[in-house]
């Protein structure tokens, strides 16, 4: 027999970071609105930070088709501070970073975005279409100073 | 006339007698109440103070019971990659000479300032065991909420008696079902006072044991103070969120016929103290009493 002390039960557990966008419902449908020059289409969604810590989050568009995606101005706003805006096609994971704010414990945030039919489209923009797929992308502030996503 | 001269001079001689008695009785209370005093002093200040080592932040120190324990059974292993202990645990308790055939090299470090050699005089429960200075010592790890590049620390206190050479080996065993953090989860262990780490890597990696080798040619006491830092890399992805790992930690020393077996000086030396105090108190207070009935009677 040997001599032995122990300390038993070490415990540790890992943390999640988990959103909740929209509770995954489009922000805007389809045939939703018919869109013509000098129309803008306001809809609002959150976002919700579920994790077990403050998040950093960004917003970006996936999945983009159809012709608009090269004529409408897109703005998505948190109240008056814009967070982005571009075209559709600028607003992909690649080109957009973390919103300026963080996104505390429990929070629901919401947003709003705004589509943009400027008004000098000319009428090869005429019966084009605009899908795309909103996502948002989030991580923990926690040993994260400058913001990173992977 | 003669019977009363002779009767009075004996009572001088008895009161005189009686007198240095008392004060004999009186610098022996003395002596044994700052003798007393010192030792609980020194006991004191010995102990409150935190030597060479601090207790830095940053210890999860949990409000529950202390889970940590102690017992003579060899410790429960995990070998590295997955290999099941059923074997070790079937086969060798409690002789754990067959795991170490089948693990990689122990890492080792050999005596130096890391052992903070304690008076032999003082007092130990057993030749092995957790000792406890400060309140956050020997609290098992009660981590939630690690994110990558979390890094958390724990302080464990060994004390040990022994005499000639003995290893003190450590190691932590993961608990089966516990598996896939046990991927990414990493330990950096030292020894304060001591350069450099006895392990940094994975928890599941780590060897069958961490020695610190001992020699000492006369009973001799010696604390020694483990650093453990648990910790996730920041590179841990999202496979990882809201896992669990739980893990016994051990020390063991093998060569229990050096172990001393358990002094209890310094506790012989107060009780000697007290009941010296006490038995000088309380012939005092009998000589004084019979000195003041004699008195009494005298007049």
């Amino acid at each position: 027999m040997w001599a032995t002390v122990s300390v038993e039960g070490n415990l540790f557990h890992t943390g999640t970071v988990k959103i909740n966008l929209n509770d995954g419902k489009p922000v805007i449908e389809e045939h939703e609105f018919l869109f013509e020059p000098g129309m803008t289409v306001k809809k609002d969604f959150f976002i919700e930070n579920q994790s077990t810590w403050d998040v950093y989050y960004k917003l970006y568009f996936t999945d983009v088709d159809g012709g608009l995606a090269d004529v409408l101005d897109i703005t998505v706003k948190d109240g008056d501070k814009i967070l982005y805006q571009g075209l559709a096609g600028d607003l992909i994971k690649e080109k957009v970073g973390a919103a300026d704010d963080i996104l505390k414990l429990n929070e629901r945030r919401n947003l709003t975005v705004y589509f943009h039919f400027p008004e000098g489209a000319g009428n090869s923009t005429q019966n084009l279409v605009l899908t795309f797929s909103m996502k948002a992308d989030a991580v923990q502030t926690k040993n994260n100073p400058g913001k990173l996503f992977d | 006339m003669t019977f009363i001269l002779r009767k009075g001079a004996d009572i001088k001689v008895k009161n005189k007698n009686l007198k240095i008695l008392i004060a004999v009785l009186a610098i022996l209370l003395a002596v044994s109440l700052t003798a007393l005093i010192g030792m609980l002093l020194v006991g004191h200040f010995l102990h409150s103070d935190p030597a060479t080592v601090a207790v830095p932040g940053n210890i999860i120190t949990p409000e529950g019971s202390d889970a940590s324990s102690i017992n003579t059974d060899p410790p429960l292993t995990t070998l590295p990659d997955g290999e099941s202990n059923e074997a070790v645990s079937d086969t060798a308790p409690p002789d754990l000479s067959d795991i170490t055939k089948v693990t990689e090299p122990a890492s080792n470090t050999t005596v130096s300032a890391a052992t903070e050699t304690v008076a032999a005089s003082a007092a130990k429960a057993s030749a092995l065991s957790l000792h406890t200075k400060q309140p956050e010592e020997n609290k098992p790890f009660q981590v939630a909420n690690m994110f990558p590049g979390d890094n958390e620390i724990q302080y464990f206190r060994i004390k040990v008696s022994y005499k000639g050479d003995i290893i003190v080996r450590y190691h932590a065993d993961i608990r089966p079902g516990y598996e896939k953090l046990a991927e990414v989860l990493k330990v950096r262990i030292r020894l304060l006072g001591s350069d450099g780490f006895l392990y940094d890597g994975l928890m599941r990696d780590m060897p069958q044991s961490l020695n610190h080798a001992l020699y000492t040619t006369s009973s001799t006491q010696s604390e020694l103070y483990y650093e453990i830092t648990a910790y996730l890399d920041t590179s841990v992805d999202n496979e990882y969120m809201d896992k669990d790992l739980i893990a016994d930690f051990h020390w063991w020393v093998e060569e229990t016929d050096h172990l001393d077996s358990p002094q209890t000086g310094e506790s012989k030396l107060i009780y000697l103290w007290i009941c010296l105090a006490a038995g000088s108190f309380l012939c005092l207070l009998l000589l004084i009493g019979k000195r003041r009935k004699e008195a009494a009677e005298e007049e």
